[in-house]
């Protein structure tokens, strides 16, 4: 289990003050160290053994340990690590030395709550997998407390989030009052026998709720710009990657699941019906992002339109032979991170030295610093799929694996083309600011920005080469997503209750005395 | 006399009582609920929920779940709901202060309400619901049989939600703590 | 099952009026107690040595105007005193007043309600005592009863843990939660209160706690909050939450005789078996044997109430969270390992003399916070003028 590690490392980052008060260095590398730990077991787990091993359940089946979980933990630990690293770059001059042994563990904590969501196997661990990766990000959402947005968006990120929960823990309840089971398989497989019972359905609904919650996907994205603006750009950068991957990985277990068991004609409405949520969701993101002005705004609805697209792939999962989707997903997801993370740290840097998150205060940095605008040019133009970037590539294997499901297949990457033209408008608008916009008022000021640190750029370098790595030579990384790919699905032996015999209750003889 | 009355009325007797009771909670558990939708007082409504949960706890006790009645008092009507009140009580600004929502907003609550119940009863309607040998009758020794579950098949949840209770302990003492 | 239903309808409906009636009585019986710590003499008018006191108290709380004073939510005021009787009316019913009794052809408990869940039973109902008084407070629409009510419900919550924990070491000893089951374990062997003399300590502060009792009344202090939380209470709606307290104080201390004191067990009297099980005449003396402990607790309460003075808030807090949760949490860690090694029960009297120990002799030595009455810099007034070292 890495995840023990990351508790561990919660709580020497919770002691470290009472060791040494107001040290900043201590907790970060102590949380560091957890991750790294982390990642080692996961590493040791998984190549020591034999690959029959490599699929198991644990703890009577309610933790999987296959191939995508693992790879996924991976991606997960090095991308809380780097959250860690962008933090200490960027973030962590603006929190108080108090704060930060709390700041780690939030982030440890969602981390761990996420972990858990790629392994979580039946309702159970799902919805308290669910629950630990939510609770922490509210608090990392309002973790600039004296702010008013970041109250506002967690305020509003904790309401919304407490209805999904409810939907979705209501669900689950009729779901496992008509299976009879948490177990995922078990209720697969139910589902198979005994065909999805109108009752049922309601309960996968509800269920799915809660998931589009985590997702961000249409009805349920009102939290993500608002908590994103909010928020610091450590924390946005990691709910929008993250905690969004994890939601997916969690949705096509769920998926693989069904789609082991059932019949592909008892399934095809569940697939459509994702399918269509993953095409609103990307089309009103893209949408909506039209008019944003502010860049984390902006960038929040970047990432409901790349939720919708993996929702769109995640839907044909139902349909096809899972293991070309999920390959294309896991790809779709490393690159995402690394997009991502490497657009919200220019944005970051720029905000940091121009004091502002506004689109049009970009204008006339060309000049500025040219450095900065061209990295972020790429990574927007890797948002939107340019080709010979990583953007691209993944949305290139999605697109291939969804249509090899037929008719619904053709129109979900049709939607997909149409919606990638459409984010074309936004990705380049603060490209566009920076190189043709000139700054309207006289008195701004034209001095060049300041060098970022060795380190930031560093951070900075390596997104890019990822970008072009999986842009221009992507056999390697799909092949090792292809590898990975496989989950398992195994149906719980059935423990009653019955056979763990309780121990007869404290006899009691009546006292035989005169 | 008494002993004579107690073997004159046949035994089945109690379980002519169940029904009334299962009612009667049942009643108090919907009434209440209505009544919180419907109140403007935050703090009735914190007490029609009090109700709603004892009625609910009576409808666990009906179902020989005594230990889930009782955890469902402790949990919910000792400890969550008494921070709501405290909650409510030390934040609102008047003293009976008045929640009234226009009037739209009531009439789209009770369309989307009653959709939902449209909803779930036609579903109810069309599943065949089968009792599943493991929902029958609760074990003989519940409390024993719960504890051997949650260290046993459950361990995961349980202990996720252990380390789940203390980063939600850390946030919140982040939130509340005062500027240093 | 119906001879248990009948015995329970029978037993609730005496018990009931039985405890009401002590009810008065107690309130006489505290009187008298504190005008012995006093030295003086307490009522002593009405009727012989002012037996007939109580009848003339609740005769005068009827006779006087009920009265809702303006400006209070009237459906909380008037719902408050309810909320305060109930739970502690229904609390008591698990206990086993009275032992075994055959009835027919099976065997029966006289007890109100036998139910498997037992003492946990008492923590769940106990857990809504609170709300009697906490809205009290609030539907009251005064600054003073709604402090007294938020006093009484951060106490209560508080000592609610270590009280929890203090039943859950119990359980834990035993292997049941049945309170039938614990006291014929008891009976049988030895009564808890050896094998954990902190653990009933706890217990029973706790229970005052839990109580608002001296030296924990702080939700009625009169000198900071006027009365407390029941100031604009008059009338029976008073009676009511006095009654609620009473009954409050009588369940605790049937539940400390219940898990520590051996409940209906006699030393050294043990029940002759005449067939299978003894006829109502053990039944009553079983009876009295439960209620005369509980009589002798309640006295000691009482004594208490004149002997010692009353905490401050933040000393009551500080008592809660610092002193009795970690020590039950440590007790419970003791018993866990004991029960766990399976070592006899004699271990656990040595754990609690050890405990004892290590509180009364390394406690001193361990850090201690900032002290409490420390002088707080008040910048700008002209005691301690703004300065520049203070505005680092």
């Amino acid at each position: 289990m890495p995840e023990i590690w990351l508790v561990v490392a919660m709580c020497a980052v919770l002691i470290a003050p009472f060791v040494k008060r107001r040290n900043v260095t201590i907790p970060t590398l102590l949380a560091v160290a957890g991750l790294l730990a982390a990642m080692l077991f996961t590493l040791l787990w998984q190549s020591s053994d034999p690959s029959a091993e490599n699929f198991r359940t644990v703890f009577s089946n309610s933790l999987a340990i296959d191939p995508f979980s693992q790879f996924f933990k991976m991606m997960l630990f090095l991308f809380a690590m780097l959250i860690v690293v962008q933090w200490v770059l960027i973030g962590r001059s603006q929190t108080d030395a108090l704060d930060v042994p709390d700041f780690l563990c939030l982030v440890l904590g969602a981390t761990f709550g996420m972990s858990l969501m790629v392994s979580a196997n039946n309702l159970l661990t799902i919805f308290i997998a669910i629950e630990s990766a939510s609770l922490p990000s509210f608090a990392l959402a309002g973790f600039r407390k004296h702010q008013n947005r970041a109250t506002e968006g967690s305020l509003k990120y904790i309401l919304l989030g407490a209805v999904a929960s409810s939907l979705m823990i209501y669900g689950m309840s009729l779901v496992y009052g008509s299976s009879g089971s948490l177990d995922l398989a078990t209720i697969a497989q139910h589902a198979s026998s005994e065909g999805i019972s109108p009752l049922m359905g309601i309960g996968l609904l509800g269920m799915f709720a809660g998931f589009a919650f985590k997702l961000s996907a249409v009805p349920l994205h009102f939290w993500c710009p608002d908590v994103f603006e909010g928020a610091s750009f450590e924390v946005t950068t990691f709910l929008s990657v993250a905690s969004k991957a994890a939601a997916m990985c969690l949705l096509v277990r769920v998926l693989s699941n069904f789609a082991m068991f059932s019949a592909v004609e008892s399934i095809t409405g569940m697939a459509v019906g994702l399918g269509v949520l993953g095409a609103i969701t990307a089309t009103w993101g893209n949408l909506v992002a039209l008019h944003q002005t502010n860049i984390k705004r902006l960038l929040a609805y970047s990432s409901i339109s790349h939720a919708g697209y993996m929702i769109m792939g995640a839907s044909v999962i139902l349909l096809v032979n899972p293991t070309a989707i999920v390959s294309a997903l896991l790809f779709y997801i490393l690159v995402y991170m690394f997009m991502n993370l490497g657009a919200f740290t220019v944005a970051a840097v720029l905000a940091a030295q121009l004091g502002s998150e506004d689109i049009r205060d970009y204008a006339g940095l060309i000049k500025r610093s040219p450095l900065l605008s061209i990295l972020m040019t790429l990574f927007m133009l890797s948002l939107f799929g340019m080709p010979g970037l990583g953007g691209f590539m993944g949305k290139l294997f999605l697109g291939t694996a969804m249509i090899q499901a037929g008719g619904i297949g053709a129109l979900l990457v049709a939607i997909l083309l149409l919606n990638t033209l459409f984010s074309l408008w936004y990705y380049l608008r603060p490209s566009y600011f920076m190189i043709f916009v000139k700054p309207n008022d006289d008195d701004a000021p034209s001095t060049p920005l300041a060098r970022p640190s060795t380190a930031t750029l560093a951070l900075l370098g390596w997104c890019v080469l990822m970008l072009f790595w999986t842009g221009i030579l992507p056999n390697s990384a799909i092949q090792t997503t292809r590898e990975y790919a496989a989950i398992i699905v195994k149906p719980a032996v059935r423990q009653t209750l019955s056979q763990s015999t309780p121990k007869a209750e404290p006899k009691i003889d009546r006292k035989e005395s005169h | 006399m008494v002993y004579t009355l107690a073997q004159s009325i046949p035994a089945q007797s109690l379980n002519q009582v169940a029904p009334f009771l299962f009612f009667g909670f049942a009643a108090l558990t919907v009434v209440s609920a209505w009544a919180i939708v419907l109140s403007q007082n935050i703090v009735r409504m914190a007490i029609y929920l009090l109700f709603t949960l004892c009625g609910v706890a009576g409808l666990f006790f009906l179902m020989n779940a005594e230990f889930l009645a009782a955890i469902q008092l402790i949990v919910y009507a000792g400890g969550t709901l008494i921070l709501i009140v405290f909650g409510v009580m030390l934040t609102s600004k008047d003293p009976f202060q008045k929640l009234v929502s226009p009037i739209w907003e009531q009439f789209l609550g009770c369309g989307i309400g009653l959709a939902l119940l449209f909803l779930l009863v036609l579903a109810m309607a069309n599943s065949v619901i089968v009792p599943h040998e493991s929902l029958g009758t609760a074990p003989e020794h519940g409390v024993r049989a719960i504890g051997k579950a949650l260290l046993s098949e459950y361990i995961v949840p349980f202990e996720v939600s252990a380390v789940l209770l203390l980063v939600v302990m850390i946030g919140a003492a982040y939130m509340a703590r005062r500027r240093a | 099952m119906s001879a248990q239903f009948y015995t329970s309808v029978i037993t609730c409906l005496i018990m009931i009026n039985v405890f009401l009636g002590a009810v008065s009585y107690l309130i006489l019986l505290e009187r008298k107690i504190a005008s012995w710590v006093q030295n003086r003499l307490g009522p002593n008018r009405t009727g012989p040595m002012g037996l007939f006191q109580p009848l003339a108290d609740g005769l005068k709380f009827l006779l006087k105007e009920d009265y809702d004073p303006l400006g209070v939510d009237k459906g909380l005021f008037r719902l408050a005193p309810v909320l305060a009787l109930v739970p502690a009316l229904i609390g008591w019913a698990i206990l086993p007043l009275g032992g075994y009794m055959t009835w027919g052809d099976s065997q029966v408990l006289v007890a109100g309600a036998p139910i498997n869940i037992g003492v946990i039973y008492i923590l769940a109902v106990g857990s809504l005592a609170v709300y009697g008084i906490v809205l009290g407070g609030y539907a009251s629409n005064n600054k003073y009863t709604f402090l007294g009510g938020l006093r009484a419900t951060a106490q209560m919550i508080s000592y609610e843990i270590p009280l929890g924990l203090c039943v859950l070491i119990i359980i834990l000893m035993h292997g049941t939660a049945r309170a039938d089951y614990l006291v014929e374990l008891q009976a049988n062997g030895v009564w808890n209160v050896f094998y954990q003399p902190i653990l009933a300590m706890l217990f029973f502060i706790c229970s005052l706690a839990e109580c608002n009792r001296a030296p924990f009344d702080l939700a009625e202090c009169e000198q900071e909050l006027v009365g407390g939380f029941h100031t604009e209470y008059s009338s029976m709606k008073l009676a009511l939450f006095f009654l609620g307290e009473y009954f409050h104080l009588i369940t605790s201390a049937g539940i400390l005789v219940l898990l520590f004191f051996g409940g209906w067990d006699l030393p050294f009297i043990k029940e002759p078996i005449i067939g299978e099980t003894a006829g109502i005449g053990w039944v009553l003396i079983k009876m009295g044997a439960f209620m005369g402990k509980i009589a002798v607790v309640l006295a000691l309460v009482m004594v208490i109430r004149w002997t010692l003075p009353r905490l401050r808030f933040d000393q009551l807090m500080k008592l809660a969270w610092q002193s009795l949760i970690p020590l039950a949490i440590l007790m419970l860690l003791e018993t866990g390992v004991i029960v766990y090694l399976d070592f006899g029960y004699g271990w656990l009297t040595v754990c609690n003399v050890a405990t004892a120990a290590l509180v009364y002799f390394i406690l001193p030595y361990l850090p201690s916070g900032p002290a409490i009455n420390r002088k707080i810099e008040l910048t700008g007034s002209r005691f301690s003028p703004p300065t520049e070292v203070a505005a680092n």
